[in-house]
């Protein structure tokens, strides 16, 4: 009976739902809507990107999500309005009269709405399934997909219905209702979702729900926890409506009931919210925990593992692990007691040195053990650790300050649990960074970021795991009998990782060197795709080993390279120290399940992509060709990538899968106890010193990341930096980090060096240096006696400097002319300046050249494709501290632009461009094809002549304004880490605000401050104290801001005010009738010492610039 | 059957007496419920239909208490409201269909039968396909008797049932009530038309301004004005006189001017004649008194 009554309302609703237009309209948006987003995600010319067709789940998951925020509105509108309408309908009353309880009543209007959203749910999960199966080809999983309407639609609209039934019946007042539901769910989805842990996200949008057809959900018991959160909520409102409803109850005794159930699930609400801020917090105050343990034994010191035995066995969801270590005492003092980590998961059984058991302490991860007889320097002893369970992710990679520590990460519209370690029945990753097996010391510390450096030991691991599945690791492997290997690397290594899982081998062995790949079974996706290259294979992997090694100057160290494939929710993180993601291991990339994060995975639409552009360009489109470029693509964009290209994910950069580690980080260490620093600073070097690239301002920013770099070191030295570190700016989107700093600086280190040593020189001398110590550590004292004798130069004082003073150089650069030059018979191009570095640091400035070339733009690259300045020549110019060059080039062809970047440097913006217009006039001079030293200018301003520029004293602003009050009030005493904005043309500040360009005056710094063009509210001056009490030329510094977005700038006028002996004269310029540059304003008279030009904001024009004022002697 | 009905009081929360100890005893058969509009009729009706609560007193139908057994009384009752015209989007067989199964009717195939009599009893058959909320007024009146009955209730309580209907619908309705006033039920029929109840009602009660003024037979309250209804001819100057004065319950234009019924405690004039009062004179004499007093 009670079940049947619910049905007969359940019914009833659904019946009224279905026939709501609301409804059906909402129905008809979503199943067309979603139906075109999902063709749109398969069609492979959409240029939707790879993730939505790789994975089995991704189009179920992205539907369901999508489908949930157009659900949780509409819920609103159907839920309240069928309270509204029952009272407005007088027929409600005949049913009211019926024999049924308030519960039934509610619980079969509940389940009628719930069912109808569950059908369409159910549809549109169906939708995805299939176009997933088109997309994929594979069924696999399908019914894990089912979770989606479960976890993420179920719990939202059980939420959301009892919300606004609950809300109806207390407020009684459909507008008001709306009006408060709407605005929680728009102050969840903008706000407050972010934070909390997400637990604010009733929408499910920042639950991590990936599903990863290799391991899973990331965390299924989280997500659980959070969904229940709001089921259970849900259930409590549903039931306090019950118990609200104006209806008598059938029976007045149990009236009460709905109230004690309502109680009873916010409890349980309640509880699961405590559950699950418990996860995570605890998880943050453990990594607190474990950092704080890294920190205080950073500096002790430690034994020097030598040698690892490990022998694992995989145990479901467990390993068992007998390790076996030489440890060394390398240092000069005795060790009275040894320190190592383990990941706290692993339940240490024993430790014991030839048989006998040793006492020890555990801290979290750290195992203390005291030696009864102290390990003498040089001193060598034999441990066996016997351990086993579990791993604990939360200690991985601590260098994420724990309170802002975040376990997610978004792909596309995907949630994804990072997972730093997989410890399954069926499937295996650990690296080293788990500590699944122990290290020597402890792993990084934020007190002494710099100073974790993992030892080269030789390794040797066997592996007992399922039948069935396949352990892959370094060195070579063998495997004795089903299910058990055995890896023996041939070379000490820093670290070894474990990979197991239902993999199928590929193996190639060109010139010695083998190449594995590993593939999930079911991913060979891209099999058909290099069906033609089999033969080809060998040469193009040469080509493209000799391609990166060329540039890098690093022969491979390894006897082989081994992909594997991980799945999408495996951490791609890196030490703040480190280029090294740990994604790339020695002799091995961890790449993502089906390559989701490479663009150029995608084979299908590359290979469709790859013939037209062929066939656009007239060339005979062969298979072999095409599949060659699909594989070099792949290579060139992300293993052996250069900077500054773009991928689709924020989660991957250049470094993300770079093959260098390989060649540099994991073969060697620059140790240093005095600057540990230093490694970083190599790494940085070796790395990048033949990448030409310079990052440019960001629009939406208005500094590079080399501007806010210099105006970091221009405060503090790297010394300073590193300890206090840099602030979190909020809301900014590229966000300088202490790496990118670490990273700039230790080229620069490096580079200084280079040009002040020759390139080629200096590089044989520190290849030399890295050949001569693989697989082992470099020292500092090595490296500065090969200095010393090779240069006579004394590197201590140099890096001490360096890396503790923030004496940076600066650049003056003067005398640009273009012009053409007779040289021989043929007439040629002559571009000469002089640069000049008046600081005390030594420094360096890239000189680049653009020359007009007519078949460029001709170039089959898409407008992101297009670097932003192509250099056709470039050089490096050394600059001793106070020294000055002049630099002439001559050029067949005509340049078009010379960019100079300045590098470190008092110098903004780092990047200055100069357009040349026209090479009309020939003179009959001497042509100038070199770096020449010439006599220190130390200042180009000239005796006669005095100029305020807007980074002088005697420039002020006057910034009364109309800026928004409530701005005002928000923003009130927020000062900007970095003084400068963004040139926004087609929105200028309603505030004096300064900027950086090129073609601003300065000396080192071309700034200037804009505004919006208005009725002359906001002022600028400029005062000057005049040397001389006599007749000046005064003028004033015009930009007319011809760089981008200018189309929004009419021509502006310039009213400016010149304060004089005869008073104060207004003076009026039309930039229409000026060149960019000093414009006179006129000869006036100054007897008193100071004089003062006034700017205001009086234009026609959309904004107006204030550069600088010069105040010229009149001859 | 029998709903026993003691010292209810129902005071609204802006303090107005909408009920004032009612004492009643309604037995099987048709009941009346005659009164003005305002008179309590319908707040007595939603206390009996367990729509809200009485403020005092008491109220057992078949010995169940109805503050604290609502389940078995809603289980006897069929109820069909004064207004009855908005519906959820429900076509006319649909709203049946729900009202049926809400009543308890568990077999579709029970509940498809019985709607399906039952549109026909109604004449909504031809309209069963069509939107409950796109009805005529008089097909929505319909659909309200038959949801009603739909489940063999063993309470029918219908409020101003006729209100709306045409002559011919509103005799068909009749011969429903009076057909199922046979069966060992109660059906309580509130109106302020006489002629609704007149002809079928074995007993009837009164209400004024929230008072119970009268209970008994139809006959009973008859007879209380017999001796008060009168019929005469008068002029047109006297009509316009006699409008004033009395309560009339007549008007029929002669050669001479007009033929008028009237009630009146006392009456004389010139050929006034006697009448045998029915339940209409009854009706207004009631009314006409209480308001006297």
């Amino acid at each position: 009976m009670t079940f049947h009554l619910i049905r007969t309302i359940a019914r009833y609703e659904m019946r009224t739902l279905l026939r709501s237009w609301f409804f059906r309209i909402f129905v008809g948006l979503s199943i067309v809507g979603l139906g075109i987003f999902n063709v749109a995600m398969n069609l492979q010319s959409s240029g939707a990107p790879w993730i939505y067709r790789a994975l089995g789940a991704s189009i179920p998951y992205a539907n369901l999500i999508i489908l949930n925020l157009g659900q949780a509105i509409v819920a609103v509108f159907l839920a309240s309005e069928f309270l509204k309408q029952d009272r407005k309908n007088d027929t409600v009353e005949v049913i009211y009269a019926r024999s049924m309880s308030n519960g039934q009543y509610i619980i079969g209007k509940t389940l009628g709405i719930l069912s109808v959203f569950f059908v369409l749910n159910l549809l549109v999960l169906l939708m995805g399934i299939g176009f997933s199966f088109l997309s994929t080809a594979s069924s696999q999983n399908v019914v894990f997909y089912l979770a989606y309407p479960l976890l993420i639609s179920l719990p939202t609209l059980v939420f959301i219905l009892g919300l606004s039934f609950f809300m109806m019946v207390l407020v009684k007042n459909q507008a008001v209702t709306f009006i408060i539901l709407l605005g929680y769910i728009a102050l969840s989805i903008f706000y407050l979702n972010q934070k909390a842990f997400h637990l604010f996200d009733y929408i499910a949008y920042q639950v991590p729900m990936m599903y990863s057809s290799i391991s899973g959900f990331g965390n299924f018991t989280e997500i659980i926890i959070h969904r229940c959160i709001y089921l259970f909520l849900g259930i409590g409102l549903i039931a306090m409506t019950i118990y609200l409803l104006q209806r008598l109850p059938q029976n007045p005794k149990l009236a009460i009931v709905p109230l004690y159930i309502g109680i009873f699930f916010f409890l349980l609400g309640g509880l699961t919210v405590y559950k699950y801020l418990d996860i995570k917090q605890t998880a943050s105050a453990f990594r607190q925990s474990a950092l704080a343990i890294n920190n205080q034994f950073a500096t002790s010191p430690r034994a020097t593992v030598t040698a690892y035995s490990i022998n694992l066995e995989h145990r479901e969801n467990q390993i068992a692990v007998e390790a076996n270590l030489e440890i060394e005492n390398q240092t000069t003092q005795s060790l009275d007691t040894l320190f190592f980590s383990l990941n706290p998961g692993l339940l240490l059984n024993k430790i014991s040195v030839n048989g006998q058991s040793l006492s020890f302490k555990r801290n979290i991860q750290l195992i203390i053990v005291p030696l009864t007889s102290p390990l003498q320097p040089h001193d060598k002893l034999h441990l066996s650790f016997q351990y086993e369970g579990v791993i604990d992710e939360n200690i991985c990679f601590l260098d994420k300050d724990p309170k802002t520590y975040e376990d997610n990460f978004n792909l596309e519209v995907f949630t994804l649990r990072k997972s730093y370690a997989f410890l399954q029945k069926n499937y295996v990753c650990l690296t080293s960074e788990s500590l699944w097996y122990p290290i020597s010391g402890v792993g990084y510390s934020s007190t002494k970021p710099m100073f974790f450096n993992s030892d080269f030991a030789l390794y040797t691991l066997k592996v007992k795991t399922t039948p069935n599945l396949t352990a892959i690791s370094q060195g070579k492997i063998s495997q004795p009998q089903k299910g058990v290997f055995e890896f023996k690397p041939e070379y000490p290594l820093s670290k070894i990782s474990l990979v197991i899982g239902n993999y199928k081998k590929y193996s190639l062995k060109v010139d010695s060197l083998e190449y594995n790949l590993f593939t999930i079974k079911g991913d060979e996706y891209f099999e058909p795709g290099f069906k033609n290259i089999a033969d080809t294979l060998p040469f193009l992997i040469r080509e493209l080993k000799k391609e990166y090694e060329l540039n890098l100057g690093l022969p491979y160290p390894f006897k082989r390279l081994t992909l594997a494939e991980v799945p999408v929710h495996f951490a791609l993180d890196n030490h703040e120290y480190s280029y090294t993601s740990d994604a790339m291991q020695p002799e091995m990339i961890l790449y993502p399940e089906k390559g989701v994060l490479f663009d150029d995975s995608d084979f299908k639409t590359r290979k469709v992509r790859i013939e037209k552009e062929m066939k656009r360009n007239n060339q005979e489109a062969l298979s072999v060709e095409i599949e060659s470029r699909m594989l070099k693509d792949l290579v060139r964009n992300n293993f052996i990538a250069k900077q500054g290209h773009y991928y689709d994910f924020e989660t991957v950069n250049w470094t993300t899968y770079s093959l260098f580690p390989l060649y540099y980080s994991f073969i060697t260490q620059l140790k240093s106890d005095t600057w540990p620093i230093l490694n970083t600073a190599f790494e940085a070097y070796v790395m990048e010193r033949n990448n030409n690239f310079s990052s440019n301002s960001q629009w939406y920013e208005g500094l590079s990341k080399d501007e806010k770099i210099n105006l970091e070191l221009n405060r503090s030295s790297l010394k300073e930096l590193l300890s206090a570190g840099i602030p979190p700016i909020k809301d900014e989107r590229n966000p300088l980090l202490l790496r990118d700093i670490m990273i700039s600086k230790g080229k620069h280190l490096f580079n200084v060096l280079r040009a002040k040593y020759g390139e080629a020189g200096l590089d044989s001398l520190l290849y030399g240096l890295i050949k001569n110590h693989t697989h082992k550590p470099l020292y500092y004292e090595e490296l500065s006696s090969v200095f010393e004798s090779k240069y006579k130069f004394d590197l201590a004082p140099y890096i001490q400097n360096w890396y503790t003073q923030k004496t940076s150089p600066g650049f003056l650069i003067d005398n640009i002319s273009s012009y053409k030059v007779v040289a021989g018979e043929a007439t040629k191009f002559q571009i000469r300046f002089t640069v000049s570095n008046p600081e005390k640091s030594d420094g360096i400035v890239t000189l680049s050249i653009e020359l007009n070339n007519p078949n460029r733009d001709q170039r089959n690259e898409e407008w992101w494709e297009r670097d932003d300045f192509k250099d056709d020549f470039s050089r490096k110019i050394f600059l001793p501290a106070q020294s000055s060059r002049e630099v002439g080039y001559i050029f067949d062809t005509e340049p078009t632009r010379m960019s100079l970047v300045t590098h470190i440097s008092k110098n903004l913006p780092t990047n200055l461009k100069y357009d040349f217009t026209g090479f009309s006039e020939t003179r009959n001079v001497a042509v100038l094809d070199t770096i020449k030293e010439v006599p220190f200018i130390s200042d180009a301003k000239k005796d006669n002549e005095i100029i305020v520029d807007n980074e002088d004293p005697g420039f002020s602003v006057n910034q009364t304004g109309d800026r928004a009050y409530l701005k005002s009030i928000i923003k009130k005493g927020d000062q900007p880490r970095y003084p400068y904005s963004p040139i926004r043309s087609w929105n200028p500040p309603a505030e004096w605000k300064a900027v950086l360009h090129s073609s601003l005056n300065g000396s080192y710094i071309h700034s200037a401050y804009y505004t919006r063009g208005g009725n002359g509210e906001r002022t600028i001056s400029w005062k000057a104290r005049l040397p001389e009490k006599t007749t000046y030329d005064v003028y004033f510094y015009l930009d007319k801001a011809n760089f981008g977005w200018q189309r929004n700038n009419k021509s502006p006028e310039y009213n400016l005010t010149v304060f004089h002996d005869g008073g104060a004269e207004k003076i009026k310029r039309s930039s229409d009738n000026e060149e960019n540059g000093w414009i006179s304003l006129g000869t006036f008279t100054f007897t008193s010492d100071s004089a003062k030009v006034e700017l205001s904001n009086l234009t026609n024009g959309n904004m107006i610039f204030a550069d600088a004022v010069k105040w010229v002697i009149s001859k | 059957m029998k709903i026993e009905i003691t010292g209810l009081n129902k005071v609204y929360s802006n303090g107005k007496h909408a009920l004032s100890d009612i004492n009643l005893s309604i037995e099987n058969g048709m009941f009346g419920l005659l009164g003005p509009n305002g008179a309590g009729k319908s707040s007595l009706m939603r206390i009996l239909v367990t729509l809200s609560t009485p403020s005092g007193g008491s109220v057992k139908i078949d010995g169940y208490d109805l503050m604290k057994e609502r389940g078995e009384i809603r289980k006897m009752l069929g109820y069909l409201p004064q207004d009855f015209r908005f519906f959820s989007n429900l076509k006319t067989w649909e709203f049946l269909d729900y009202a049926a199964g809400l009543a308890g009717l568990n077999s579709k195939i029970t509940r498809r039968q019985k709607v399906d009599e039952w549109l026909e009893k109604v004449g909504l058959f031809d309209a069963r396909d069509r939107q409950a909320n796109k009805l005529s007024g008089g097909m929505k009146r319909r659909l309200g008797i038959a949801q009603a009955l739909i489940a063999d209730p063993k309470i029918i309580i219908v409020d101003e049932p006729t209100t709306g209907l045409d002559p011919e619908e509103r005799i068909r309705f009749r011969n429903i009530l009076s057909e199922l006033s046979q069966k060992e039920i109660i059906i309580i029929l509130s109106t302020h038309i006489v002629g609704d109840i007149s002809s079928v009602c074995r007993d009837l009660a009164l209400l004024s301004n929230g008072f119970l003024k009268f209970n008994g037979s139809p006959e009973a309250l008859i007879d209380k004005a017999r001796g008060h209804v009168w019929q005469v001819q008068v002029s047109g100057i006297d009509y316009d006189l006699m409008k004033e004065k009395y309560a009339i319950t007549s008007t029929i234009p002669s050669a001479d001017g007009w033929e008028i019924q009237l009630v009146a405690e006392n009456f004389a004039y010139a050929g006034a004649i006697e009448i045998e009062p029915n339940l209409e004179h009854a009706y207004v004499y009631f009314m006409e008194s209480f308001i006297d007093q």
